[in-house]
């Protein structure tokens, strides 16, 4: 297939989407449209002068088949710029987002490179994983963009020697915390049976859990492990050993097809523990929907459709009227990404990288509507905000969405303490 | 007994709305004696009247669906009410204390705010992002003017020259000219304002925001900011909420949500002189025409606390329906 007939322009809206191979040629058609379009843009409240453009960079994984504009990051990002041009246009400016998808390191260097250079990008908000992030995090370290991580949750990217990186998605350790204390201190689940990868990503993930649950006064009942190897391959559950665990749930540290096979599994049993997904929620209602499973599940997530206090219902409401959809967590971080960059770039003299690290180190408070003031931890580079912990209940019947509940409350505080329980709803 | 139809009566309105009948506070018509207040309860859509003589419940009024924003006609013969949910304002007859007529508000209505002399009403309509300008005679609306994202509170200058109106979403203020019924000037002030008073000589605004933790002071001449004053107390999370300013403008009150206290200010210095413990979850305040009290609407406790402002002390606290949001005092209808 031809990479070019992938470009699309919506230039009224202030979002340009390219793809990496887009010709020199379709760039220069993209810009030019870019400039017919602003000559003939309502001019804002600053009377008489032209809106200063200021360009937002996003980069999204090229990893579905499926259209820019279904990937709920990108919706975000477009009700994140429409909110902020509102703001922007009383005082004389205009947000444009340019949006690409990329396949791997490499080629997400490339297309950092070209947005910061050619489209004079001010920030770049990355929704790739981690191999990505961290050839896009060399080139805005050298360029002295900003950069906001909106996807990758290793644990080990939250330091403090990119400064111009930003992480607004939450961590591993953050979300199981998060999970983990929900379960432990307001279900009683004190004995977790563990279905992880046979990877390191998955020893990993073990070792985390291990050091969360005897904190927590729990314990480990059993573990079982997944090839991850062999890429949609069914998985059988032992469900025997499961039985002689005497586990409370079943906690699930799986994604991708792994994690779809071996839910599949599971229900499959009729096993009516309840589960916990550490990597993963049924944040969509098709995911939902699908589910056959007759216990509850649990997961943790930056966003849901059910918050209501603190204009949560607002923002939701927002939301599903723009796109027909609910907001979810990848919504939610790359709205916040660029309302964040949007009033950095208002309340800072100059938009440049160096500004608008340092609006953002001086611990502005952000309005995420989630009731506190969101601030970054300049150890971690971490966004600090409030985790929730929804639970679906089984087995489901037509009204689907009164069986969907936010559980649980976290305040993440510092990355000391890493997060606290703020109480149930 | 007191001869309670000798009484006149001021309107106080909770969050700002004080402002647009602050001259009337001022002026000759304000005699000694103690007026009703009316609070609105936000989750059983009812209004609690009581007695600020005695500070004692004499009445439950049922109006419409999800009242908030509350304010009083000049005469005080009509409360309006804010009816989110039902995108109309209510007005009751404080007479007869029964609902006689919805006006038409745009959508989804939280708060409002009266012209001096009563003749339009001032709606922000939060997920339409407008301001709604209604002929309060007529019922119909005169204009809708776009705001920033998520409109919430609106005030009054004393003189009826100007509307501000707050964004949630966007950290601003909207300037009307009420000559031209026109957005003239938008003002960038702390993350989540919400409500906006005017002072009693109109030469300031104070707006207050929740997530900001501050309340930004503005210069009416200029349509800019002044001087911000940050609100801390040790522990709690302070959300700048409701704001209103004493009748002699030396004092400024400022509601502080979740961390149920109001902190008080000194307005010549701008610093905060001391926060006082108050009822649950607080937004909605009111003062009588005298300024000696301070009721506060405490919509985490059902009830209003009552605060003598020359101790800074709560005196009483009167039981309300539930989730008490705003309160106005009538100091003009007789009884």
């Amino acid at each position: 297939m031809e990479t070019r007939r992938t470009i699309d322009w919506r230039i009224s809206a202030g979002i340009v989407v390219v793809t990496p191979a887009t010709t020199m040629k379709g760039l220069v058609c993209v810009l030019s449209l870019v400039v017919i379009s602003l000559a003939l843009s309502p001019k804002p409240r600053a009377v008489g002068t032209e809106p200063e453009l200021i360009t937002i960079g996003v980069l999204l994984a090229a990893t579905s088949d499926g259209a820019t504009e279904e990937i709920e990051a990108y919706r975000g990002a477009v009700l994140g710029l429409e909110e902020a041009n509102v703001l922007a246009g009383f005082f004389g400016r205009r947000f444009e987002l340019s949006v690409t998808r990329v396949k791997g390191a490499a080629e997400a260097a490339a297309e950092a490179t070209r947005l910061i250079e050619r489209n004079r990008a001010v920030a770049l908000i990355s929704n790739l994983n981690q191999d990505a992030f961290l050839a896009v995090q060399s080139v805005v370290h050298e360029a002295e963009v900003l950069l906001l991580n909106c996807s990758t949750r290793a644990d080990g990217l939250r330091t403090n020697s990119f400064p111009f990186s930003f992480h607004v998605e939450v961590s591993n350790r953050d979300y199981l915390f998060a999970l983990g204390n929900c379960l432990v201190s307001g279900k009683n689940h004190r004995r977790w049976f563990l279905v992880r990868g046979d990877d390191s990503e998955g020893e990993q993930w073990e070792e985390m859990v291990r050091a969360f649950i005897s904190g927590a006064n729990g314990e480990i009942a059993g573990v079982s492990t997944v090839s991850m190897k062999s890429e949609g391959e069914c998985y059988n559950f032992d469900s025997e050993m499961l039985e002689n665990s005497r586990a409370s749930l079943v906690v699930v540290g799986l994604r991708g097809e792994q994690l779809s096979s071996f839910l599949k599994s599971f229900a499959r049993l009729g096993i009516s523990l309840p589960l916990a997904l550490a990597h993963f929620g049924f944040d969509a209602q098709e995911e939902r929907m699908a589910w056959v499973g007759s216990g509850p599940v649990y997961w943790p997530s930056i966003w849901s459709r059910m918050l209501v206090r603190y204009s949560g219902r607002e923002l939701n409401s927002r939301y599903h009227k723009r796109f027909n959809r609910w907001m979810d967590g990848d919504a939610w971080g790359n709205w916040a990404a660029v309302k964040l960059v949007a009033e950095a770039v208002i309340r800072t003299p100059r938009a440049n990288g160096r500004s608008l690290r340092a609006y953002l180190e001086r611990q502005a408070p952000f309005d995420g509507h989630k009731g506190a003031p969101l601030t970054f931890d300049l150890q971690r580079r971490q966004l600090r905000h409030t985790l929730y912990v929804l639970e679906m209940r089984a087995p489901l019947n037509e009204d689907i969405e009164d069986q969907l509940e936010v559980v649980s409350r976290f305040q993440m505080v510092s990355s000391d303490t890493n997060a606290r329980p703020i109480g149930v709803k | 007994m007191e001869d309670r139809s000798s009484f006149s009566r001021v309107g106080l309105m909770p969050i700002g709305e004080i402002l647009s009948l602050t001259g009337l506070l001022l002026t000759p018509l304000v005699t000694a004696g103690e007026p009703f207040a009316y609070v609105s309860n936000e989750y059983d859509d009812t209004v609690t009247v009581f007695d600020t003589a005695a500070d004692e419940v004499v009445a439950t009024i049922n109006v419409g669906d999800r009242p908030r924003g509350i304010g009083l006609s000049p005469d005080g013969r009509k409360l309006y009410l804010a009816l989110g949910n039902e995108d109309s304002i209510g007005v009751v007859d404080t007479v007869s204390r029964e609902m006689v007529e919805r006006l038409p508000a745009g959508s989804d209505p939280e708060a409002f705010a009266l012209s001096p002399d009563g003749k339009r009403l001032y709606i922000s309509n939060e997920d339409a992002n407008t301001a709604t300008v209604i002929d309060t005679a007529s019922g119909k609306a005169l204009a809708t003017l776009p705001v920033g994202v998520e409109p919430e509170g609106v005030a009054v200058s004393p003189d009826g020259r100007w509307v501000y109106v707050t964004s949630e979403s966007t950290n601003t203020v909207s300037v009307i000219d009420t000559h031209k019924n026109e957005v003239i000037d938008t003002i960038l002030v702390g993350s989540r304002p919400r409500a906006a008073a005017f002072s009693p000589d109109g030469r300031r605004a104070y707006v207050s925001a929740e997530i900001g933790g501050v309340v930004s002071v503005i210069e009416v001449d200029r349509h800019e900011i002044m001087g911000e004053i940050r609100l801390s107390i040790p522990g709690e999370f302070v959300r700048p909420m409701g704001v209103v300013v004493s009748p002699d403008g030396s004092r400024v009150y400022v509601s502080t949500g979740r961390a149920n206290h109001v902190a008080i200010i000194d307005n010549a210095s701008l610093e905060v002189l001391r926060y006082v413990a108050v009822g649950e979850r607080v937004w909605g305040l009111a003062l009588t025409p005298d300024g000696k009290k301070l009721y506060t609407a405490n919509g985490g406790s059902h009830n209003v606390s009552v605060i003598n402002t020359d101790t800074s002390e709560v005196t009483a606290t009167i039981p309300t329906g539930k989730g008490p949001w705003g309160i106005v005092i009538d100091t003009h209808h007789e009884k």
